[in-house]
């Protein structure tokens, strides 16, 4: 039997006798049933409470409903209770719907509580200030349980999110141990990053990156500033809140372990990247050569260039002679599998007036190029009652991470940019990259002679050794007292506190071979650099909650509540690093930087680090009230003042303002298929802090030589830069439809919302004229629009005796443009350009010419005079010379629209099968549709004619051939040209899962619970991509080197990062 | 309840504590950075300061990231110049150095480089925001400014009463801040067609009067004489306060082996940068005698071999230098990098038995041998980028005894060098009638930089053969010392064919394929390298910056 939880009030009006009468008669049946109750014969009933697929629901609230008086189901699910005859038990669990039961007379029942996908009977916290129903929620809140957690996830909170909620789009660039996730809620609200406001239970921490899953209980979701008003200056790009684990009163202690094996290797594409034919200038047995003789490896591994067929000379050569010289799969090489392990215990329990959870765990990955990282978490959350109304809370986490990742990139701390990655892959396939020094067996390090600024990134393991530990603490305590009525006071202190050790070290390579030419590092007789950075992130949140019920506490006849907040909110961010830097390091032991032979130190954390030492500083205030009316309809509204050492030149505060409604129509009305449908709307505004001496006047410190010398930036000082402000109104509805079909789609629960966000004062690093002095100043110069509209849907699909299936959707789509920009003059950054009045990830770039009679950017001269057209012809949609075999391209100033790195929607597929409660099987779809990719990894392998491109044949002049001159001026010496930009749409496999759950089918009475996963992650990717992985893509310019700024505003480039990972696990989950 | 009041009074002490945030604790001042309104209050601030104009030369190049842009102006002059080649497309370098067309040494085959249009086609479709560090034209105007900013920064900075600096130090930072000035003007003046004059004072603005590069030559002059005047002020050997100051303005690395210049020999620095800022300014063909005297005036009292001079230099391992460990003339050319390689047209040009010669070329090997330095055979139209792409050549490194290419050692000079001016004089003489004395100046040069060559002067040479002693002593003497594109653009070899341009006899590392040839060859071929004569001021200001009405034009 199944009914909602949810009760429907008639709608008659009230008169003030009915409710007078009313008032006497619950009075008077709450007396009898009190002196029934004392007297009656009790009975004890016993049961057991499960979910859908068997599993047992510890902690489930068992009431007797109309008493104040129930119990909690055991780690087991099962419950014991005394009831009075006659009484009905109403069985909730968060997370899914209630039940109500009326035990037989056998005295036992079996209760089965389906998951609500979205219950409307849950509690949600963030974006509204305090604990709110579900159904009286007024702006869109999603959340994520840990029994929706994908199975394939693998200790990862970020993994954990992808994909399953609707707008958010959360993205691994990079396949490397350790690198967060790209996140973006509902568009870009500014042109630097996205990345929300993260919190735990309640306290500002720095990112989600590192937080282990194993802690995690449920994550809350809200997108926008209508939600992130609440956060001030700091909520306009929505917020993510992780609420750990607790443990619950009076409950046994349960212990519940789980350990996960992963084991993946990269994501390679569907297509070869490298030309399997070349274009060389052979010897007559068909050898590449250089100058006549044949080219060969030198005693290192060293390989000269060879020369190339010229098709300037020869417009028909053609890219058609297979390799005489064994040649090497350089992924193959690099890339090996690797394998992930986490294990995790959880204990959580209670006593009369306390809860605990503690957590240990441990996550150990293998990188796929080399070495390792793993991180060690702790975690304990407690809670005490300290007297009636009064509790203390405090969840502490301590995060420590190793890891010794050699990536093959150049070292940032000392300057470096672009990686050494790109020689791995842009490189000729005879080249060795395992090649080793006949004499001394070390790694070939410069495999090119041509080429010697790139390395060979195998090498770097054996000329490098860094490593990187980081504790990490986020430590919370929490007191809060109710007053019996009225008023409630909370105080919350976080502090995290991050500090980490990083040691690099380059090996003395004076007599390294090939040291004269090329070598690892800065210096070739090597260096040390040791550095601690520490960050402590403070935050303090004093609120007041003042509640009224009108007829509880001042016994009028209206149901109206209400809630008035206010809180003080102090955040302060500390953030400082030491370094030691010593050079020519000797080739005996002891390795440090005093013996080095030269060194020096210095604030922050590498020679030069302009921010060694930083101190944010923002304090404001809140006030909130909300007025509801039953549960019919709600208004809220307030506003946010906050202050800020950043903007406003540390004085001038700045206020947000907010505005709230929400209207449930079924309140009013009975609708066997509706029961319930809430429609909502709010308006907030938030903001985004500019950096934090950005308005400050400031020289650049500089080591040059023996003297620290100061000179200008070439940005302007701006000492008035303000607050980003993100305003946002947001309108949405959630409904649960019902059908009243028994097993085909018995229940639907959707929520729509629609968005629009205008954002003013979005700070922009404008250009200048350089004979000012300066090339750009920061200011609050731009405006973005955005709009879109996040659905989410999830349905009972199918129930029948052994079969249940559940389907999610998720759907998001967002547009962000550049509505105005200082001047209407472009924003360029590398690759990039922001437009007036276009998206932002705009693609804008010289385009190959498409037709014969093309005009230029001026609109009237024909790039091709009408007598000469004859001598070009259209291959592939582009104008060719018949003569040369080129492809002509446009002016480089006329630029064409190319999409956009942003895509149209991101949605996803989740399926959930579950069989005789014991085996599940569930798979998860990730979409991102219409976004475009910058290949420029593609335009690269062009420069040597090493695309697979190449080797495919075009018609020229009537005849087919794979032209070398054709594809070769595409290559452009890589300025960005619109034929490099290509579809990154895909369709992901993201999660595919299946669970046998071995305590039903076993009958186990040692474990409560004990189930057996195999899982796999990133199986399948549909794309028209060309490249590896289209999720693998950064803000890196051709070089390898990373805007400016403004790197929200500029994604989409595949620039030799490495891929995601295509992944296998298996996992065990043992409680008891 | 007494337990629940102790609560409630922690809460409300709570409270109070958090109600004390004073407004004061948002005065975070950036702790990491000195803020200009005080530091220039100081020596020890201003002396920071003048010392830092260099570092301005580090400038986040859009698709490069932080680059030193005075190594890419003075690569760009040598390649230009054509004593180096540069194939790759980073800095627009491959564009910049695009020779037109090459003939072949059988007179008829003409190979057109790979875009077949002149550099000035490239350049100018380059010139836009959007071409990031494609558009050639944004490192030396930007250079020149940035340098202009911060010396009139220091100017105004010196003119506060606060601060109380003994006269000899305070003449010396001004001269310091016009010395920057004069060779920003200079460079800016020999470079574009026309510039802007901005005596802003650090605040962010320009003005939009366009002048011709006549005219910032003549506001370079001013500003050296601005600086000589300063100078004057000072013992001609330096005093304590001079030598104090200048030991922190003139960075360590740019010092080695060289020393601080006295105030004389900075005077003469400015004497021999006048006088270049008119010859390289005017093609040889239209100096007027009149000019020639002028020129020899001036380097009467220029730099004299031997003195010391501003430079450009590496320290030892790479660190707190403004290379960002490859940006530097001899790091470019130097093993490591690789980046430039020795024109074949330079080689050419030395005279044989020169020890300078033996010193710093070595002949690369043919393939599939490579040489003991570089790692490297000789090449040819290196990834078919053009003919002039190939060398059989390379600079022997200064680790290795020579005198131009390095991994992290040696210097350039930022203006001119006592060569220079001795070159200058030899030139202004064989024009003035007066061959053999010009040619002593020639011989001099030589012998200071151990050439080991036999005397020329008094060998009856004639005024051709005098003048062939020259062009060739000023390729040699002068390499790497930033003259290459002057004379190559003064001396019309960039010019256009068609108006006599071009360089026959040039030789290049040629394919064999093309030659029909079982090995690649260095043979004689014509040249036309049709480079631009003046830049065209880069559209990156033009759009920020608009000429006002009257400007001289700002595009070729």
């Amino acid at each position: 039997m199944v009914i909602s939880g949810l009760s429907l009030e008639s709608t008659h009006t009230l008169t003030k006798n009915d409710i007078q009468m009313r008032k006497c008669l619950v009075l008077t049946i709450l007396f009898m049933a009190f002196a029934y109750l004392s007297q009656a014969q009790n009975r004890e009933v016993t049961g057991k409470v499960t979910d859908s697929t068997g599993i047992p629901i510890s902690g489930a609230s068992i009431n007797i409903k109309g008493v104040r008086r129930g119990t909690s189901a055991g780690p087991d699910g099962t419950f014991r209770i005394q009831i009075p005859p006659g009484a009905v038990l109403v069985i909730s669990s968060i997370g899914y719907d209630p039940q109500e039961v009326r035990p037989g007379g056998d005295n036992t029942v079996t209760v089965t509580l389906f998951q609500s996908n979205r219950s409307l009977s849950e509690v949600v916290v963030t974006g509204v200030g305090v604990a709110t129903s579900r159904k009286r929620v007024p702006i869109e809140v999603s959340s994520l349980a840990g029994k929706d957690v994908a199975k394939s996830s693998i200790g990862s909170v970020e993994q954990a999110l992808q994909g399953k909620i609707a707008g958010a789009q959360v993205q691994f660039t990079s396949g490397t141990p350790g690198s967060g996730a790209n996140i973006i809620l509902r568009g870009l609200n500014s042109l630097g990053e996205s990345y929300p406001l993260i919190m735990v239970d309640g306290i500002e921490v720095s990112t989600l990156n590192g937080l282990d899953l194993s802690t995690v209980d449920r994550v809350e979701v809200v997108k926008g500033a209508a939600a992130g008003m609440l956060y001030g200056a700091q909520g306009a790009n929505g917020v993510i809140q992780v609420f750990t684990k607790k443990g619950m009163h009076n409950k046994k202690p349960e212990v519940n372990l789980l350990s996960q094996a992963s084991w993946g290797s990269i994501l390679k594409g569907k297509n070869n990247q490298i030309a399997k034919y070349h274009s060389f200038v052979t010897d007559a047995e068909g050898y590449a050569t250089q100058g006549g003789a044949r080219i060969q490896p030198d005693e290192f591994g060293s390989w000269a260039s060879p020369d190339l067929l010229d098709p300037s000379s020869d417009p028909t050569v053609v890219q058609n002679k297979p390799y005489k010289e064994k040649t090497y799969d350089h992924l193959k090489q690099a890339y090996r599998n690797a394998s992930t392990y986490n294990n995790s215990v959880n204990v959580t329990g209670g006593g009369d007036r306390s809860d605990y959870a503690f957590t240990l765990s441990r996550y150990d990955e293998q990188n796929v190029l080399s070495n390792t990282y793993n991180r060690t978490s702790i975690a304990a959350n407690v809670g005490f009652t300290l007297a009636p109304g009064l509790t203390f809370r405090n969840s502490v986490s301590t995060i420590f991470t190793n890891e010794n990742l050699l990536s093959g990139d150049a070292d940032i701390s000392i300057g470096g940019t672009s990686s050494d990655r790109f020689g791995l892959f842009n490189s000729f396939p005879f080249i060795n990259f395992m090649a080793r020094d006949s004499a001394t067996h070390h790694l070939v390090v410069s495999a090119n002679q041509g080429d010697n600024t790139t390395k060979n990134p195998l090498s770097e393991a054996e000329w490098r050794t860094r490593t990187s530990s980081s504790n990490r603490i986020i430590e919370n305590a929490n007191l809060n007292y109710k007053f019996p009525k009225f008023l409630e006071l909370d105080y919350k202190y976080g502090i995290e506190l991050w500090n980490t050790d990083n040691f690099n070290y380059y090996l003395n390579q004076e007599n390294a071979p090939q040291s004269n030419i090329v070598f690892w590092g800065q210096s070739k007789g090597g260096s040390i650099l040791k550095s601690y950075n520490k960050l402590t992130r403070q935050n303090s949140l004093l609120s007041a909650y003042f509640r009224t019920d009108f007829e509880k506490d001042f016994h009028m006849d209206v149901p109206i509540r209400t809630t008035t907040q206010f809180t003080y909110d102090w955040r302060r961010t500390d953030e400082s690093g030491q370094f030691a830097y010593g050079t020519v390091i000797p080739t005996f032991p002891p390795f440090n930087v005093s013996v080095a032979q030269n060194h020096t130190s210095g604030d922050g954390t590498y020679p030069g680090d302009p921010l060694g030492i930083s101190t944010f500083v923002t304090y404001g205030y809140l006030l909130n009230q909300t007025i509801e009316y039953k549960d019919l309809i709600g208004i809220s509204g307030g506003f946010r003042s906050d202050y800020s050492s950043a903007f406003g030149s540390g004085h001038t505060p700045f206020t947000f303002p907010r505005g709230t409604i929400f209207f449930r129509p079924t309140e009013l009305m009975s609708i066997s298929w509706l029961p319930e449908w809430k429609v909502r709307a709010a308006y907030g505004e938030a903001g985004i802090q500019p950096g934090t001496y950005d308005r400050q006047k400031a020289l650049i410190v500089a080591q040059l030589g023996n003297v620290t010398t100061n000179s200008n930036s070439f940005q302007v000082p701006n000492p008035n830069l303000k607050v980003q402000v993100s305003k946002e109104l947001e309108i949405g509805t959630d409904a649960t439809f019902k059908t009243g079909w028994e097993n085909f789609l018995p229940s639907i629960n959707i929520a729509f919302s629609y968005w629009k966000h205008k954002n003013i004062d979005v700070l922009q690093l404008a250009d200048l004229a350089a004979s000012s002095g300066y090339t750009q100043k920061l200011d609050n110069l731009t405006t973005i629009d955005s709009k879109g509209i996040d659905f989410s849907l999830d349905a009972s699909m199918l129930s029948v005796k052994d079969l249940q299936w559940d389907f999610g959707f998720r759907l998001g789509t967002t547009r962000s443009v550049a509505t105005k920009i200082n001047n209407g003059a472009d924003v360029v950054n590398g690759i990039f350009t922001i437009k007036q009045g276009k998206p932002l990830g705009y693609f804008s770039y010289q385009a190959p010419l498409h037709s014969l009679d093309q005009l230029q950017e001026d609109g009237k001269t024909p790039y091709i005079a009408a007598s000469d057209r004859a001598n070009y012809e259209i291959v592939n949609g582009m104008v060719v010379d018949k003569t040369t075999y080129s492809v002509v391209m446009g002016n480089p100033g006329d630029q064409k629209e190319a999409g956009n790195a942003y895509p149209n929607f991101t949605a996803s597929f989740i399926n959930t099968f579950s069989y005789k409660k014991n085996l599940t099987l569930s798979f998860q779809w990730d979409w991102y549709h219409g976004n475009k990719i910058y290949n420029t990894v593609r335009q690269w392998l062009y420069r040597d004619r090493l695309s697979s491109d190449f080797d495919k044949p075009v018609t020229i002049n009537g005849t087919p051939g794979a032209y070398v001159a054709y594809y070769a001026s595409l290559y452009n010496s890589v300025a960005p040209s619109t034929f490099f930009v290509e579809d990154g749409s895909f369709l992901r496999l993201r999660d595919v899962s299946l669970t046998y759950n071995l305590s039903n089918g076993l009958h186990l009475k040692w474990a409560k619970n004990l189930s057996l996963t195999v899982a796999g992650r990133n199986l399948i990717t549909v794309t028209h991509y060309s490249g590896l992985d289209p999720e693998a893509t950064t803000t890196a310019d051709s070089q390898g080197n990373p805007p400016n700024a403004y790197s929200g505003a500029l994604k989409g480039a595949d620039y030799f990062a490495v891929p995601n990972l295509r992944s296998y696990q298996a996992s065990l989950r043992v409680g008891f | 309840m007494k337990m629940k009041n102790k609560y409630l009074y922690i809460l409300l002490g709570g409270l109070i504590v958090l109600g004390a945030c004073k407004k004061s604790s948002l005065d975070q001042v950036n702790p990491n950075q000195p803020n200009p309104d005080i530091s220039l209050q100081s020596d020890a601030g201003i002396a920071a300061y003048g010392a830092g104009i260099l570092q301005r030369t580090i400038f986040p190049v859009p698709n490069e990231g932080n680059s030193n842009i005075m190594a890419v102006t003075m690569t760009n002059h040598s390649i230009m110049g054509d004593e180096v080649f540069l194939p790759y497309g980073n800095f627009s370098f491959r564009w910049i150095n695009q020779v037109y067309q090459v003939t072949l040494p059988d007179g008829v085959t003409k190979v057109k480089n790979p875009f077949g249009v002149t550099q000035q086609v490239s350049l100018q479709g380059f010139n836009s925001r959007s071409s990031g560090d494609r558009n050639a034209f944004i490192f030396e105007w930007t250079m020149g400014y940035f340098f202009i900013s911060q010396a009139n920064t220091m100017l105004a900075a010196l003119s506060n009463s606060k601060l109380n600096l003994a006269a000899s130090r305070l003449a010396t930072y001004r001269a310091w801040a016009y010395w920057w000035k004069g060779y920003s003007y200079s460079r800016l003046g020999s470079m574009y067609l026309s510039g802007i004059i901005n005596n802003d004072p650090g605040t962010g603005s320009t003005n939009g009067n366009f002048v011709d590069h006549n005219a910032i030559i003549v506001e370079a002059n001013k500003n050296f004489d601005s600086c000589a005047t300063q100078l004057n002020l000072i013992d001609p050997g330096g005093d304590d306060d001079y030598n104090g100051a200048m030991s922190t303005l003139v960075l360590t690395f740019n010092n080695q082996g060289v020393g601080l210049p006295t105030p004389a020999m900075w005077l003469r620095q400015l004497n021999t940068y006048k006088a270049r800022n008119l010859l390289v300014n005017k093609k040889v063909a239209d100096m007027a005698a009149g000019d020639w005297q002028t020129i020899k005036d001036l380097c009467a009292d220029g730099l004299k071999l031997g003195d010391r001079y501003f430079v450009f230099g590496m320290s030892l391992d790479g660190t707190n230098d403004l290379t960002n460990t490859f940006l530097h003339p001899k790091d470019l050319l130097g093993p490591s990098v690789q980046w430039t390689f020795l024109s074949e047209r330079l080689v050419q040009d030395f005279k044989t038995g020169d020890d300078r010669f033996t010193r710093n070329v070595e002949e690369l090997p043919v393939n599939p041998v490579t040489d003991d330095y570089y790692n490297l055979s000789a090449f040819t139209n290196i990834r078919s980028r053009g003919l002039q792409f190939g060398t059989h050549y390379a600079a022997i490194p200064i680790e290795a005894g020579g005198d131009w290419a390095s991994t992290n050692l040696g210097t350039v000079p930022i203006g001119c060098s006592p060569e220079e001016n001795e070159l200058m004089l030899a030139e202004a003489s064989i024009y003035l009638g007066d061959i053999d004395e010009g040619l002593g100046h020639v011989d001099a040069v030589r012998s200071f930089q151990h050439a080991n060559l036999a005397d020329v002067a008094n060998t009856g040479l004639s005024l051709a053969a005098a003048k062939e002693e020259l062009r060739k002593e000023r390729r040699i003497g002068l390499f790497e010392k930033g003259v290459a594109f002057y004379d190559a653009r003064r001396w019309g070899i960039t010019a256009p064919a068609s108006t006599g341009g071009g360089r026959a006899n040039a030789m290049v590392y040629l394919p064999g394929t093309l030659i029909g040839s079982p090995t690649d060859k260095a043979m004689p071929c014509f040249m036309e390298y049709n480079y631009m004569d003046y830049w065209d001021v880069p559209q990156n200001e033009l759009d920020f910056n608009a000429p006002a009405t009257g400007s001289s034009a700002v595009k070729n």
